[in-house]
């Protein structure tokens, strides 16, 4: 009797695939891994600290106050009459988590290392993971943030502007995370063989803040010069700017968020397939 | 009736790798490479043999065997010979340079007890990270995760960080996740340089290489 089973195989490893396979049955599959690592991230950091998790807050909040005794004390650029170190603080937060899953993801294959080399899973995952752990801190600083305005806001040294742009934040967080993340996997790509690029942007992603809404609010730069022009090309603008209308009640120009969004997607697309086409044989060469 | 069918079969399968260290020659290469519409960075691009040979090793070279299921196979060869090469495609680590493996069912390879092992976590944290490593889902290790602690016989310090283990204690907590792996490939006996990939498919089937004690 002639062999008539239909040929089904579980899994087929070809020496060249096809760059744009990304196979997200086989993700899911791995969501608990992504679950674990995010906790061991979390679990790791702080272990040995005596203030654990509160130095997920004092990192930023010890930067807003430098910028507010820097730029808003001695510079004088802050602005109308939110107190300095609440303007800075929101969005001191989303810059950090930006510039911290930029750095973060793009050393996520060196990181892990150890482990590349000695089992399988979709490569994809550990900065996957790296950036929701990430998020987690952030997500925290948001909320104390709001109990610090809040306390402010009862001292009566707070007032809050009154719009209400709380529809926007996921948006904001989705396009942060996601420009980041392709950023970052676009390093880790790049950088898996040649570690020249992860030297140049640490230092990149600083000098980028002073090309964004971060020290000054949009309104103060002159319409039409060179840093308007820089500021509005940084896709970190519109978000930075959308988190603090929405974070202290102050306005906010959504079309902002435009530009963001296609610079997002271009990003992230690269970022993918680059590190699609590099992920297969990172065993070699990290 | 019930044919014994494969359940890996490698189709001539060769691993390039190249020798000497990373620097701007291999970058050079590497642009070369990429602009000839090679497969580009990250791995060595097809470029005529002559020019290459001096500097590539072919770790192995037109490979081609098939395992059945229910069946054992051992791999014995010298230092170099190539079974870590061929156990690192199998399990996917790496990708081959030509040819095509195809598999039925879940594997899972053991190149290393305790792979992930985070020094700062304790005891029990590493248990569930490892084997989500290996591939076990949470459920599984929620359920075999009693008899992990009980086979490692380390219950008094489940709850220390591993830095603070013994190598010897830390060898015994790798070895109870492996050996309650599905599919459970038992660990190598003797020297942790071996390796083992078990592939199970309704039969058990076993799928070994053995680096020289």
């Amino acid at each position: 009797m002639p062999h008539t089973r239909t040929e089904h195989w579980d899994v087929v490893v070809e020496a060249t695939e096809p760059w744009w396979r990304v196979d997200l049955r086989e993700l899911w599959r791995y969501r608990d891994l992504i679950a674990l690592l995010i906790r061991r991230d979390l679990l790791a950091i702080y272990k040995q600290t005596v203030l654990g998790p509160v130095w997920q807050i004092l990192q930023p909040l010890l930067t807003a106050v430098v910028f507010a005794v820097v730029f808003g004390f001695v510079g004088r650029v802050h602005a109308s009459d939110v107190p300095p170190v609440l303007f800075y603080l929101a969005a001191v937060i989303p810059w950090m988590f930006f510039a911290n899953v930029i750095n973060r993801t793009s050393q996520t294959l060196v990181w892990n290392a150890a482990l590349m080399t000695k089992v399988y899973f979709p490569r994809v995952v550990a900065p996957i993971a790296t950036t929701l752990s990430t998020m987690v801190g952030f997500l925290l600083q948001v909320v104390v943030f709001i109990v610090i305005a809040f306390i402010l806001h009862l001292n009566g040294a707070f007032t809050w502007a009154g719009q209400d742009h709380f529809q926007w934040f996921p948006l904001l967080l989705l396009l942060m995370t996601l420009l980041a993340f392709g950023t970052g996997i676009l390093v880790a790509g790049l950088t898996a063989r040649y570690r020249d690029l992860g030297f140049l942007v640490g230092f990149s992603v600083q000098l980028l803040m002073y090309a964004s809404p971060v020290i000054f609010p949009l309104s103060m730069v002159p319409p039409g010069s060179t840093l308007d022009v820089l500021i509005r090309l940084n896709p970190m603008t519109g978000p930075i700017e959308g988190f603090r209308a929405v974070l202290l009640g102050s306005s906010f120009d959504p079309t902002l968020l435009v530009h963001s969004s296609f610079v997002t997607v271009g990003v992230l697309v690269i970022g993918l397939v680059v590190f699609q086409r590099v992920q297969r044989s990172f065993a070699d060469v990290i | 009736m019930s044919n014994p069918r494969n359940v890996i079969e490698a189709t001539d399968l060769s691993k390039r790798y190249r020798l000497g260290v990373t620097d701007h020659a291999q970058l050079v290469d590497g642009f070369k490479a990429f602009f000839k519409g090679g497969e580009g960075r990250g791995e060595l691009a097809p470029v005529s043999e002559g020019q290459r040979s001096g500097r590539d090793f072919w770790a192995l070279r037109g490979v081609t065997f098939s395992v059945q299921e229910g069946e054992v196979v051992g791999v014995i060869g010298r230092n170099g010979a190539g079974k870590s090469t061929l156990l690192k495609l199998l399990s996917r680590i790496t990708k081959p340079t030509t040819g095509r493996i195809r598999m039925r069912g879940r594997s899972a390879s053991l190149l290393e007890v305790g792979t992930g092992f985070h020094p700062e976590l304790t005891g029990a944290e590493n248990i569930r990270l490892n084997g989500a490593i290996m591939g076990m889902r949470r459920s599984e290790i929620a359920a075999k995760f009693d008899e992990i602690i009980a086979f490692s016989g380390i219950e008094h310090h489940i709850d220390t960080p591993i830095k603070r283990y013994s190598t010897g204690m830390k060898v015994r907590l790798g070895f109870a996740v492996a050996a309650h792996l599905d599919p459970a490939p038992r660990p190598p006996p003797g020297s942790l340089d071996q390796g083992a990939l078990q592939h199970r498919h309704e039969g058990e089937i076993g799928f070994r290489c053995g680096g020289a004690p």
